[in-house]
């Protein structure tokens, strides 16, 4: 078993990175993944093998991402850099265009914020698959290790939080 | 149909078993409705990672900093005070409680029953005689 030291290290990567994409905002995420490893930390002598902290960090991470994303009032700003490369320069949120024209980025922000938007309104239990198979891309076979559930059942979920996020995002644009 | 529904995540994400997916391609030939829900939550699933997947960031420099700050001053902070307030306040409380306690009058247990029983035949008498009395009144109005 891994001491908190070596866990931080090992997961604040996938931990901010969970946050970024649910929040689309770096202090916002800096601050969720702070509280999620204090709160690791507060609870560590509770783990007892390296799968249950890792299932665990996932967990809290989008519980305490999608909460704060639920309280946030203000909209997110263009032109704030939202991560940094491996040689610390600012970068942007522009996965779909290496470099997009303004209106074309105001559009994928408002994609984003709109999925993010009907992600947050979905019952818990489908959060959790959606933002790990769509947004972290991890496969069946871990997400059903990190909830504590069958495959099947992964599958299942999946198949019910994508009808509903498609009906979600049918009534923002409606 | 709901069977065969809730198999579309499965396909769409490749985690079918080869088998299984061919007899699902050949049931799509023949159902409409899947076919089409299977388009929709395809492109749907497309335009999120398109989104969101691609995108790569590292943890911040200053968050291991931050979160070890933060430990350190959970760990330097002083729990006896407020260990010790809430123990005053648990004391209060049930000092409270224990005071209520003994300041309701006592029944005497000899005799109580008997007296409830009795009171409750002396009401059910004067119910009684109250509507005798209302019932000769009338009479004697009408």
């Amino acid at each position: 078993m891994l001491n908190f030291e070596e866990v931080f290290e090992k997961f604040k990567d996938r931990v901010f990175r969970t946050s970024l994409r649910l929040l689309g905002d770096v202090e916002e995420a800096r601050d969720v993944a702070q509280d999620v490893f204090l709160s690791a930390y507060k609870s560590y002598d509770k783990f007892r093998e390296e799968s249950a902290v890792y299932s665990w960090l996932y967990r809290i991470t989008v519980n305490k991402a999608i909460n704060a994303l639920k309280k946030r009032k203000k909209a997110l700003s263009l032109d704030e850099p939202i991560g940094n490369d491996k040689e610390g320069n600012p970068i942007y949120y522009e996965p779909a265009c290496p470099k997009p024209n303004p209106e074309k980025r105001a559009e994928i922000e408002e994609g984003r914020n709109r999925v993010r938007l009907a992600i947050a309104r979905l019952p818990k239990k489908y959060q959790e698959v959606v933002v790990l198979k769509e947004m972290e891309g991890i496969s069946y076979e871990e997400i059903a290790k990190i909830l504590g559930i069958t495959r099947d059942v992964v599958g299942i979920r999946l198949f019910r939080a994508r009808e509903m996020l498609r009906k979600e995002l049918k009534n923002e644009v409606l | 149909m709901k069977c065969c529904k809730e198999k579309i995540s499965f396909y769409i994400d490749g985690e079918m078993a080869q088998a299984e997916k061919e007899a699902f391609i050949k049931h799509l030939e023949g159902c409409g409705f899947c076919t089409k829900l299977v388009e929709e939550l395809s492109s749907q699933k497309e335009m999120i990672e398109n989104l969101f997947v691609r995108l790569e960031a590292e943890a911040p420099i200053e968050l291991k900093s931050r979160v070890m700050a933060r430990i350190e001053e959970r760990r330097a902070f002083n729990w006896w005070p407020v260990i010790l307030r809430r123990i005053a306040v648990a004391g209060c409380m049930a000092g409270l409680v224990f005071a209520l306690m003994m300041s309701y009058p006592k029944k005497k247990e000899e005799g109580y029953m008997s007296q409830i029983v009795a009171n409750s035949i002396e009401e059910r008498e004067e119910a009684y005689l109250l509507r005798e009395q209302t019932k000769v009144f009338l009479n004697r109005c009408l």
